[in-house]
Formats: C-alpha cells, structure tokens, sequence
C-alpha cells in the first residue's frame, strides 16, 4: 500500500456523506446532523472556515445531493426526514418518514 | 428521489414547490444507494438493503424495467460513469464493473485484505473505492477498460478507519475522502 500525503485535512467529526456542486466551487459535507458548506478553488483550496453551516435534522445525515443547476441541496437523515437547503443556507422540512432515508438523487428534471 | 424503508419516492419541483408524485415501491427493504441515469433510458438504479440485487426504475412511469440478478456478495455502494456507460458496485466481494446498457460484468477484482465500502467515478472515467480498512483504490479508465499498457491500480493508505464517502470534484482539481477516524482529507486529483 503507498504512502501519500493529503494536501489538506480537517478534523471534523463524525463524517457521512460528501457532495460537491456541480461546478465544483463548493464542497457540503455531513458531519452528525450538520452540513458544513466549504468553498474551493484549486488556487487556494478548501477555505479557512465553511462558508455556512446548518441543521435541522434529529439525527445523523446520510445521504447528500446536489442539485444539477447547483441552487438546491437535498440531506437525509436517519430521523427519515429530507431537507432541502437553499445557497442562503435557508431550508425547510419536505418529508418525514418512519424509515432512515438511505440515498437520494436528483432527476435531470429537478 | 429518495429511498426509505423500501419506498423509492419521486418528488417533483413545479413552481417552487415540491410535490411527491408517487411512492413507487414499498417492502421490508431499504435502498442503500441510488444512482440517477439522466441520458435514455432515463431511470434510477437501486441497491436493496441485503446488498445483493441491483434493479433498474423507470422514471416516467415508476416501474420496475430491470433487474440484473442477485449479487454474489453483500454490495454497498453503487457509482455510475454515463459517458462510459460503466456502473460500479463494491461491496464484501470486492468490485464488479457492469455495462449499463447490458448489464454484463466488464471487469471485477476481489482484493484480498479490503472489504470495499464506498465508490465514485471521476468525470475521466477514473474509479475510486474506499475501503472498510480505510485504503482508496484508484483504476483508471484504460485499466478498467483493459488498454493496453494501463497503470495498475493504486492503493494508498488513506485513513485509519473506513473510509465513509470518496468525491473526486467534477473538473478534475483534487478528490476529497471522509473518513471513520473523523478527518476530511483533500488529495490531488
């Protein structure tokens, strides 16, 4: 196995899913029940702090998508709710179900 | 689209609202991945909770259209390339690499020490998998596709625990892993 050495890292927490914007500018990053917004560029890289972070759920996210034009990102959670977020950061509650929700997608309709 | 408790859900957003269509499946079962096919046949492939079937929805009309029979081992992860029309599952028994129009094994690995539990292709066709010994995988298009004088595959000690979710930025810049042992780490692409 090689050895290499990262060229950034952050100790965070307990992590679960990552999703980047479809550009690539932003990196959202689930850490417990929290999204952590982080901005990117290749000069600079990860910026010193997230950008915004927010919550909402109950219980640990697992599962993150971006949206294709980049606006809206959805979380899961393990309390079976789905949340979408808009860039401001803002987001509300579109479902809650009995059940985790495991993986989510979007369409290419949105 | 989301999966829970064996429902796949389809929302749709009209007008700034979301609006769930319809509920396509219910079961005993619990989607572990989902991957969107957004070229035709437009459709989402699932991953039921024991691991072992991949199935193919259509995304009109929410029924199943496909299903590539059972698995030889627990999958937990699925990762789709559409330019490639490749899709990777990994899982206990390693990784097999499907075509999405027939569903055929391309390619498959069994590594001996790692049980595989997350994957992503790059936008160049690169595959990343990380592993529950915390290893990430790297194949690149020309060895999963078996050019000739393709790089083997790489494997670099990437975390101390799982590796939890791998995201190679869409352009290339760098990939990100997240890591059991609570560290986010950036590499070059």
């Amino acid at each position: 196995m090689e050895a290499m050495s990262p060229i950034d890292e952050r100790r965070i927490g307990w992590l679960s899913a990552l999703a980047w914007s479809p550009r690539g500018r932003q990196l959202a990053v689930a850490s417990g029940e929290a999204i952590r917004i982080h901005s990117w560029s290749a000069k600079d890289g990860l910026g010193e702090r997230p950008l915004r972070q927010f919550g909402g759920h109950d219980a640990p996210i697992r599962c993150l998508a971006f949206h294709r034009q980049g606006h809206i990102l959805a979380s899961g959670a393990a309390d079976g709710r789905t949340f979408l977020w808009r860039s401001d950061g803002s987001g509300h509650c579109i479902e809650k179900r009995s059940e985790a929700i495991a993986a989510l997608c979007f369409s290419p309709w949105g | 689209m989301a999966g829970a408790g064996g429902s796949l859900i389809n929302w749709s957003l009209q007008q700034s609202s979301w609006l769930r269509q319809r509920i396509l499946s219910e079961g005993a079962e619990e989607w572990l991945a989902l991957w969107p096919q957004t070229e035709k046949p437009v459709g989402v492939l699932s991953l039921s909770s024991d691991g072992r079937l991949v199935r193919w929805w259509h995304h009109r009309r929410g029924a199943q259209w496909r299903d590539w029979g059972a698995l030889t081992g627990r999958a937990r992860a699925l990762a789709g390339h559409e330019g490639r029309a490749w899709l990777a599952i990994v899982g206990s028994f390693g990784v097999q690499i499907r075509s999405l129009e027939s569903g055929a094994v391309l390619v498959e690995d069994s590594p001996a020490a790692a049980e595989l539990e997350c994957a992503a292709f790059a936008a160049d066709g690169t595959l990343h998998m990380g592993g529950r010994d915390g290893s990430w995988r790297r194949w690149s298009a020309d060895r999963i596709a078996n050019a000739p004088g393709a790089p083997p595959a790489r494997v670099i000690r990437a975390h101390e625990k799982p590796i939890r979710a791998l995201a190679p930025h869409p352009r290339g810049e760098c990939v990100v892993s997240a890591g059991g042992d609570h560290v986010l780490r950036v590499w070059e692409g």
